[in-house]
């Protein structure tokens, strides 16, 4: 129940944030973090399970090519899990780092999908424009959504951690 | 074993984005549209709070703007007549202008927008039941905000002018030269004209395509930068800023197809 309001309250967030934000900014991407605090608490498969389903809503929600962000959220949760052997998730700096390069993974499960329907959608300057802000502002507002998360969802399931 | 079911789901996003390009293209649209509502919360919080911050910093000399307004209503009073004559001239106006211009189907809200950094679409309140469909031109009083792609009964979905599938055709006001206008979120437009066109800075581009999806002359952008000419260029490429604020709209105007 709790976790149905994270992803609710998370998706709402999303569209007031969009909107709040300067039509020149790109938003912060919400969605991608509420994957990588659901991965952060459930096993491997089931992590990349619930971020491919994420990501086939954002998909749906976005009128855009079914599998695009799905792709691209779970190649972060990939990442996410194999990171997270190598730094700890409950420590905020290295948090930080596996957020920054999980979102890199992302952007790469982006690029996989775009080389696959041959360039159709999407020129190289969409990126350059929405990469940037999109990585400033998803960074900036992590702390506070990270806190927001554990406040709903209580103290992480050491299984996991 | 994690490996394969990570390779497991990337194949299965290949075949869904592909099967969705070429089988059903239409599906993502139109569920986006049925679930509105849940994004509509959030966009409609928005919005009032911007009206809200915009507000408050409107109004922080209250006081002066108390005495301006009881001059203004002084002389609003004395000037009550003439406009009531005034106002029986706009509507005569009007119903002409509603008599000319039988392109109009309807005025619609914004009710949200979608949630991708990489796309730029509105979601309208109105549908298929008021008589909206797919490729219909979306305009505001500021210039072009884009077409129709996808409708339900209740709602539309709308691609905007800077939507990076979009593609106007447009012409310098001031001038001769057909191009092409492409996208570019989040809020800029790449512009391909002939090399022969005469194009500045500050230039107002409007909708100029033959036969295209949108009405002749409407305003879409305005230019900001022309890009330098590469040897062998077969095109002049500038940059141009759309005329309308996508964040701010709340009710754009939807035409006939052509």
């Amino acid at each position: 129940m709790r976790t149905f309001l994270l992803i609710i309250s998370s998706l709402i967030m999303q569209s007031l944030v969009s909107g709040l934000l300067p039509d020149r900014l790109t938003p912060p991407d919400l969605w991608f973090l509420l994957v990588l605090v659901l991965a952060s608490r459930h096993n491997p498969y089931a992590g990349l399970a619930i971020a491919f389903g994420i990501g086939l809503m954002q998909d749906l929600s976005s009128a855009g090519y079914l599998g695009f962000h799905a792709l691209g959220l779970v190649s972060a949760a990939y990442a996410f899990y194999g990171l997270r052997g190598w730094l700890h998730w409950e420590e905020p700096a290295a948090r930080m780092v596996i957020i920054f390069l999980s979102f890199l993974v992302k952007w790469g499960g982006y690029l996989i999908l775009v080389y696959w329907l041959r360039y159709t959608t999407l020129p190289a300057s969409t990126w350059a424009q929405v990469f940037a802000p999109e990585l400033a502002l998803t960074l900036l507002l992590a702390p506070a959504y990270l806190w927001m998360a554990e406040a709903l969802l209580g103290p992480e399931d050491e299984t996991y951690a | 074993m994690l490996r394969l079911t990570y390779l497991g789901y990337v194949f299965l996003a290949l075949a869904l984005s592909a099967l969705t390009a070429n089988f059903a293209p239409q599906l993502p649209g139109e569920v986006s549209a049925r679930i509105a509502p849940l994004f509509g919360l959030g966009h409609r919080a928005a919005q009032n709070l911007r009206a809200a911050v915009a507000t408050l910093i409107e109004r922080r000399n209250l006081r002066y703007e108390n005495r301006q307004l009881a001059e203004e209503v002084a002389w609003l009073e004395e000037s009550n007549t003439e406009l009531k004559v005034e106002l029986e001239r706009l509507r005569r106006a009007l119903a002409v202008r509603e008599a000319q211009a039988p392109g109009v189907v309807a005025s619609a809200p914004v009710i949200s927008e979608d949630t991708s950094g990489l796309y730029r679409r509105l979601i309208l309140g109105l549908g298929e039941a008021d008589g909206l469909s797919a490729g219909m031109p979306v305009t505001s009083p500021d210039g072009l905000v884009g077409v129709i792609i996808e409708t339900t009964p209740h709602r539309a979905v709308v691609r905007t002018v800077v939507d990076p599938e979009s593609r106007v055709g447009v012409r310098p006001e001031g001038g001769p030269g057909r191009g092409i206008a492409v996208g570019e979120p989040p809020a800029s437009l790449r512009v391909e004209l002939p090399v022969e066109t005469k194009v500045a800075v500050g230039e107002l581009l409007v909708t100029g395509s033959l036969q295209g999806l949108f009405p002749e002359g409407i305003p879409v952008a305005r230019v900001t930068r022309i890009l330098p000419r590469t040897p062998g260029a077969l095109r002049k490429v500038v940059r141009a800023e759309p005329l309308v604020k996508f964040g701010l709209l709340e009710e754009v105007v939807v035409l006939g197809k052509l």
